[in-house]
């Protein structure tokens, strides 16, 4: 189903970003755009709820910061930020992803075509 | 509730110019877009404020960001504001990632059940929203004329969001579970101020807008009888803060009420009725019978004469005695032959069915455990946007937990379609498992298919079980595996 994909596959993703280095929101976002190769998105539409979900299924841990701006920033007093650390659990998940991935990556390489390299025989 | 019928909800709707505002407006645009996604997610205060904080940030260093690469302020508001992607959209998965786990899996399998039905549900309820009513974006509500918008629902993984008018979706879920009675029973609301000494029309008042309700009405001739009118006086009672029921409690108390001159209430279509417990009884009145095999010669304290009398003397005295007949009350239990008749409130019915239950357990009496047909009823229980549903079928409650309306809507087709024809699991001559202590769907789920999370398919090859709990010594019949099927059916992500 594709949706279950995209849940796991952005799940996977934004764990595998947080076993690096704890993060905020947009740097996850930018991280993922980075490693990459801009190949890949992780909408914030998407990643918000999504970190919500980690949290609270105990795989995230999460604590808020104060922004100090080092230029004035109109409304940027008082701004907070969501820095998001992997917890035990969501290392283990990780794992389990992982795992499961590289599963489904060697069953589906047996009905792949072979790859054809351009020049005929 | 906003409408949010485009993705970009600054767009002109009225053919007017982007209001292109100068730095201090900036803050306005993001402002009110974050206040229409809050109130759409319909999250708890705190949980609100969190996302707004991280979102509003987000947004800023967003900003910042494209008007480094040389947009200009409203271009840099108006992108980063649609990455974020369409308003109820995100609204609903934060609604998703707020949810209990339980809530979700529920989603989870009438999900695979729903489809069909529950786009026919939707048009109906969505032919019958007021004028006014918010719809959802196109994207999101399920399209009933094309078959192929199924896989667009499983897609977003959510029930069909569909803000329509509740007084359909009462009308189509009784109509569903065929019941004679749909009550909303007292909600959890919250006081939003104390309930001071003063009139206790201004009680009432208070607990009024507690409850969310348009209007309200006390039945004073009832509690004339004791000694209660217009005019009466209390002093202070509840606190902010607390529950309605808890309120109600109180007061109770305060004014010495007792047993079933307790004061209560029933809020049904945004009206909230006060009477007391005995007055709203009255109306849940009903007669069930229950079949019950009395076994003579067993030894127990219960073989007499007479044995049917000691067991309804038991009911009589363990469960409300205040209610019944023969003290004074209005509830009456008979028996003739092998049944046990109970004309009583549906509350008093369903704590008879279990302590025959539990008589059935222990051995003392062994009890037929076909209940006939009886009248069903569907209760709901609302809390703020958190709605249990309770499916009375006799003595039976099956309770249903739903975070919106639109999951019972879910939920409905799901036992519509529970009949074995239709659910797709093949059923017949397939193995079965008897449930032993300690067992639960999960356990059961891990042992016999292979995956706790395969305990959807076990309700669905079981459509008439009561999850939780289990009985011990139950037939649970097991669907047969679908090959190939474990590894896609053995969600990692998804709910823990």
């Amino acid at each position: 189903m594709p949706k279950h994909t995209d849940t796991t596959l952005s799940e996977l993703v934004a764990l595998s970003v947080l076993a690096e280095e704890s993060l905020y929101g947009y740097a996850i976002a930018k991280r993922v755009a980075v490693r990459s190769d801009d190949r890949l998105r992780l909408t914030p539409g998407v990643l918000y709820p999504l970190l919500k979900k980690l949290e609270k299924a105990g795989l995230v841990t999460a604590t808020w910061e104060s922004v100090r701006s080092d230029r004035a920033e109109e409304g940027s007093e008082g701004r907070r930020r969501k820095w998001y650390r992997l917890s035990a659990k969501g290392k283990r998940r990780l794992a389990q992803h992982a795992t499961a991935q590289r599963e489904r990556q060697r069953l589906i390489e047996v009905f792949l075509p072979p790859d054809e390299p351009e020049a005929t025989a | 509730m906003t409408t949010a019928r485009t993705t970009l909800p600054d767009q002109p709707e009225t053919g007017g110019s982007w209001p292109r505002q100068p730095s201090p407006g900036r803050s306005d645009a993001i402002g009110a877009w974050l206040d229409r996604l809050l109130r759409l997610t319909r999250l708890p205060v705190r949980e609100a404020a969190e996302i707004r904080d991280e979102l509003d940030s987000h947004l800023r260093e967003r900003v910042r960001d494209l008007m480094l690469v040389g947009h200009d302020e409203p271009d840099a508001i108006h992108k980063s504001i649609s990455e974020l992607g369409d308003l109820a959209l995100l609204a609903q998965r934060y609604r998703d990632a707020n949810r209990k786990p339980i809530g979700r899996m529920l989603m989870h399998f009438t999900l695979i059940t729903a489809v069909g039905t529950a786009l026919g549900l939707s048009t109906i309820a969505l032919q019958q929203s007021q004028p006014d009513q918010a719809l959802p974006t196109p994207a999101i509500a399920a399209q009933p004329e094309s078959a192929g918008e199924a896989g667009h629902l499983l897609q977003f993984g959510g029930p069909i969001l569909v803000e329509a008018d509740p007084a359909a979706i009462h009308a189509e879920m009784m109509r569903a579970f065929e019941v004679q009675n749909l009550n909303v029973l007292a909600d959890e609301g919250i006081l939003r101020a104390a309930l001071k000494a003063g009139p206790i029309t201004d009680a009432f008042k208070e607990m009024a807008l507690a409850a969310d309700v348009t209007s309200s009405q006390v039945y004073w001739d009832y509690l004339a009888d004791f000694g209660l009118d217009t005019e009466s006086e209390i002093e202070t009672v509840a606190t902010e803060g607390q529950s309605i029921r808890k309120s109600f409690e109180m007061l109770s108390d305060m004014l010495a009420l007792t047993d079933t001159s307790r004061l209560d209430c029933r809020i049904a279509d945004g009206l909230m009725e006060i009477a007391t417990v005995e007055f709203f009884d009255r109306r849940e009145m009903m007669l069930l019978p229950y079949a019950v095999a009395i076994l003579p010669d067993t030894g127990s304290p219960l073989v007499q004469s007479d044995e049917s009398e000691t067991l309804t003397d038991m009911v009589t005295t363990l469960i409300e005695p205040a209610v019944w007949e023969h003290n004074g009350g209005y509830a009456a239990i008979y028996a003739a032959g092998d049944r046990l008749f109970v004309n009583a409130p549906l509350r008093i019915q369903s704590q008879v069915g279990w302590l025959l239950e539990e008589l059935q357990r222990s051995a003392i009496v062994p009890i037929d455990s076909a209940v006939p047909s009886v009248p069903t009823t569907l209760r709901l229980r609302a809390t703020g946007d958190r709605v249990q549903v309770e499916l009375i079928q006799g003595a039976e409650i099956q309770r249903l937990e739903a975070t919106e309306l639109e999951i019972i809507a879910a939920e409905i087709t799901q036992l519509r379609a529970s009949d074995p024809a239709g659910s797709g699991t093949p059923m017949t001559g397939g193995p079965s498992y008897t449930v032993v202590p300690g067992d639960s769907m999960a356990s059961i789920a891990q042992q016999q298919l292979g995956s706790a999370s395969r305990w959807g398919d076990l309700l669905a090859a079981n459509p008439s079980l009561v999850a939780d709990p289990l009985a011990v010594g139950q037939d649970l019949l097991l669907p047969r595996d679908q090959s190939g099927q474990a590894a896609e059916t053995t969600p990692l992500g998804s709910g823990d």
